[in-house]
């Protein structure tokens, strides 16, 4: 165990004992005290890691009953949750999609279309990444396309210095984090984010008034799109152009769509499945998303283009566990009121709204470079919700805000596994994370003036900015 | 007479063109000086690193096993190909020059295979590159090429000589 995991497996338990013991502050009730301890405890080693993150929900889960956060039956009641389901279909779409060969055979036949120059190829690299996010897991993709873009790499004999190479990498990783806040397919957050929202609109007595899939799309596609603009640009001017001659890679794409034959049976089952079930998914409504996710993860193992051999290695089925446990954690602090307390304590009295949402939008995205973003959801949501409230802003412009700042982790090889592989690879280095810094700054006032002008223009929030 | 060894540490990483030059002119002085010249070049695959992408796969992008295999054997194999490449640069170099150059692959720690090898043929001088950073940076985020300079005078296993990059 590193030295860091290990002062944080000592500490977090200290400091959630701490809390516990600690006399209880005015207009905090004891419940809402243990729920902060557990938070605390989770915060620390959802940070650090001393145990898998699964593991960490898991245990926080279990400490809510212990320390009488929650009544145990309540506590696991919420780890049922559909969220949960809805992300093992998310997942287990992008397995079949990888395992039949159909996202290959997109990424190749797309790229080979956008290809016709240098930058053409490093833009058709970012925009294919991105597109692919749509309907595929972000991380998913970004395994997907490593091994074609640095076969590409190595097809140009590009050194580790070559500003072509770093461009495609960084084009790769990018397109898959804007890709990332696309649709609620393209990642886990967004889910757990809406979870949490509508538990927290329950516990403070309001209607239920649940996103569905078109709706968080008309809000995130647009931020989405921005910052995959705003990634091209920024690449397009740190990393101009070395006048290579690409015939090769072209050369290269070619025969590899040639060697992939026709379109197979299975690929066209999956293709159709996959389409047919985000098609129900805007058709049934928000409250049926889970069900959806999984009727249509039945019938790709039915149709026997996913068996669960397959299913049983490629997906990591601790996702499960972490989304569960962190939406428990979640409803528990908003249950015993402890986020309303914390954020009444916590909020200055001249923030505004608009004041509000940068603090929030600034720290969502500053905790995804050193914190895996479904930990950031889970951690920063419960504060949020009632923090904005507090601030007069509309929980609706929340719900989208931190999941989708919380994507923008555009710096360094620790905020995403798409950052890692690419600064995994050797070609990048440190001061190659300095333009994706200007990438993040820039989405965030793309979010900022989305959230002001566009979504209430659509109808999605009630856009209550100073 | 005697046999000189010159070291060459490199990784994916750690590597610029300018260290083939330095090698060069570090062989040039010692065949001056009447000396028999052996170039060692080792190349590091820092298996940690990559795991470490691989792993992340997994632990923050919640893929299961065949992900994280795939990403690993992805990244193994590219660093393996600029390895290849980096030492056939310096060959074409120091054949040039009339010298002869051994050639070691090796996978794991950078800092521990680069004093194990040292040790092992008593080299006189090892050369490493590192990223040109300030100084304050290197003394609070630590620098590898750093610590191999102290480790190597601690145990006395020859000159090392870094270039900045």
């Amino acid at each position: 165990m590193k030295p860091t995991a290990f002062v944080s497996a000592i500490a977090g338990p200290l400091l959630c004992a701490a809390l516990v013991l600690a006399p209880c502050p005015e207009g905090l009730t004891s419940a809402g005290q243990s729920a902060l301890a557990v938070l605390s405890l989770c915060v620390v080693w959802w940070l650090f890691t001393p145990v898998a993150l699964p593991v960490t929900s898991l245990v926080g889960l279990a400490l809510l009953p212990v320390l009488g956060a929650l009544p145990a039956a309540e506590a696991l009641a919420m780890f049922g949750n559909q969220a949960v389901f809805f992300v093992i279909g998310v997942f287990l779409v992008a397995v079949v999609m990888y395992r039949t060969g159909l996202s290959s055979r997109l990424t190749l036949v797309g790229l080979r279309r956008f290809s016709g120059s240098e930058n053409a190829l490093c833009y058709g690299v970012m925009l294919l990444s991105w597109a692919m996010c749509c309907v595929i897991v972000s991380h998913a993709v970004a395994a997907i396309m490593l091994p074609v873009v640095l076969e590409l790499i190595r097809t140009l004999d590009l050194s580790p210095r070559s500003r072509t190479a770093r461009r495609l990498l960084l084009s790769m990783a990018w397109g898959t984090v804007a890709g990332s806040n696309l649709t609620l397919l393209s990642s886990a957050r967004a889910t757990l984010a809406l979870e949490l929202y509508d538990n927290y609109r329950s516990a403070s007595g309001m209607d239920p008034d649940p996103i569905g899939f078109v709706a968080y799309m008309a809000g995130s596609a647009p931020v989405s799109l921005a910052s995959m603009l705003v990634g091209l640009a920024v690449l397009r001017i740190a990393l101009p152009p070395e006048g290579i001659n690409i015939a090769p890679a072209l050369e290269r794409l070619d025969q590899k769509v040639k060697d992939l034959g026709p379109l197979s049976g299975q690929e066209k089952l999956t293709g159709i499945t996959v389409l047919a079930m985000v098609a129900t998914m805007v058709v049934a409504g928000p409250s049926w998303l889970g069900i959806v996710a999984l009727v249509f993860s039945g019938a790709l193992f039915l149709f026997q283009v996913l068996s669960w051999e397959d299913a049983e290695r490629e997906v990591n089925w601790g996702v499960a566990l972490m989304y569960g446990g962190a939406i428990a954690i979640g409803g528990a602090l908003y249950r015993t009121g402890a986020t309303a307390w914390l954020a009444s304590t916590l909020l200055p009295d001249q923030v505004g709204p608009t004041g509000a949402l940068l603090l929030v939008g600034l720290m969502s995205a500053a905790f995804t470079e050193v914190v895996s973003n479904a930990a950031v959801i889970a951690v920063v949501l419960p504060v949020a919700l009632p923090l904005g409230a507090e601030a007069g802003l509309d929980g609706h412009t929340l719900a989208w805000t931190v999941p989708l700042s919380a994507g923008f982790a555009f710096v360094l090889p620790t905020s995403t596994p798409a950052m890692a592989m690419v600064f995994g690879t050797g070609y990048l280095r440190i001061r190659d994370t300095l333009p994706g810094l200007v990438v993040t700054l820039l989405s965030l006032g793309a979010l900022l003036m989305l959230s002001r002008y566009l979504w209430p223009l659509l109808g999605l929030a009630a856009g209550s900015h100073g | 007479m005697s046999v000189r060894r010159i070291l060459i540490a490199v990784s994916t990483s750690r590597y610029s063109r300018k260290l083939v030059g330095l090698a060069i002119r570090e062989a040039e002085q010692f065949r001056e000086a009447g000396d028999t010249v052996e170039i060692d070049v080792l190349t590091v695959i820092e298996e940690e690193a990559l795991a470490r992408a691989a792993a992340s796969v997994g632990d923050s992008g919640l893929l299961g096993l065949e992900a994280q295999e795939q990403v690993l054997a992805t990244l193994g194999a590219e660093h393996n190909r600029m390895a290849r490449k980096r030492v056939a640069q310096v060959e074409v170099a120091a054949a040039q020059r009339g010298f002869e150059v051994v050639r070691y692959e090796a996978q794991g720690d950078f800092v521990d295979l680069v004093l194990a090898r040292a040790e092992a043929l008593h080299a006189d001088v090892i050369l490493l590159s590192r990223a040109e950073r300030p100084f304050i940076s290197r003394i609070l985020f630590g620098s590898v090429a750093d610590k191999v300079a102290r480790l190597a005078r601690r145990d006395g296993l020859g000159r090392v000589v870094i270039q900045d990059t």
